[in-house]
């Protein structure tokens, strides 16, 4: 079993090396499948334990992942707009002309994963900020 | 939900790392805890009631 260190370490590999090898340097390059080594590669950071894994930890990896798929939820909304501004629903709409684009499940991800980790890592930092008032013995 | 966890920790001389380390947590959870962010959960509050040989409600408030 690898120790939440060394998890967190593949993950950064994955996004860090693995995706631009998968992109760069092998061929038939597609963006959903370096898309895909991103979005592994997150997961496994976020996912992966911290080095005290307590319950505020994993309450806070909850509310930082359902907030962020609301969150890139929306804004695959918002793209989605964007890529579809010229699209006609009477021009395009048989199948034949054109079709309704959108991002890939993996791009989803891999936003859900940006957001989740950023505000993961904010609050958990609140946490460790004291209140004013709080002096430590010995301080 | 009000605690008096800080004013415990500190009649016992303890840091917020100590407590942490008695309770398996993080200082940061410690921490959370304190300042009103975090409500521990029910083994957890049991935890500490122990640690402090008193019960839950002279350590825990509902306001």
């Amino acid at each position: 079993m690898l120790s939440s260190r060394a998890t967190r370490r593949v993950g950064v590999a994955l996004v860090v090396v693995g995706a631009p090898v998968l992109h760069y340097a092998l061929p038939g390059a597609t963006w959903i499948r370096t898309s895909a080594a991103i979005a592994a590669g997150l997961m496994v950071v976020f996912f992966a334990k911290e080095a005290i894994d307590d319950e505020r930890v994993r309450s806070l990896k909850l509310r930082a992942i359902s907030a962020a798929f609301s969150v890139s939820f929306s804004l695959t909304l918002i793209v989605n707009w964007l890529l579809n501004r010229d699209f006609d629903p009477r021009r395009d709409f048989d199948g034949a002309t054109g079709t309704l684009r959108s991002i890939s499940a993996f791009d989803l991800i891999v936003m859900t994963m940006i957001v989740a980790l950023a505000l993961f890592h904010y609050w958990r930092r609140q946490d460790g900020v004291a209140a004013p008032d709080i002096v430590e013995p010995g301080a | 939900m009000s605690n008096r966890l800080r004013e415990l920790r500190a009649a016992r001389g303890w840091s917020q790392g100590d407590l942490a380390q008695h309770l398996g947590v993080s200082r940061q959870t410690v921490n959370a805890i304190e300042t009103g962010k975090y409500d521990p959960s029910l083994p957890l509050a049991f935890k500490i009631a122990r640690l402090f040989a008193r019960p839950i409600e002279e350590i825990f408030a509902d306001d």
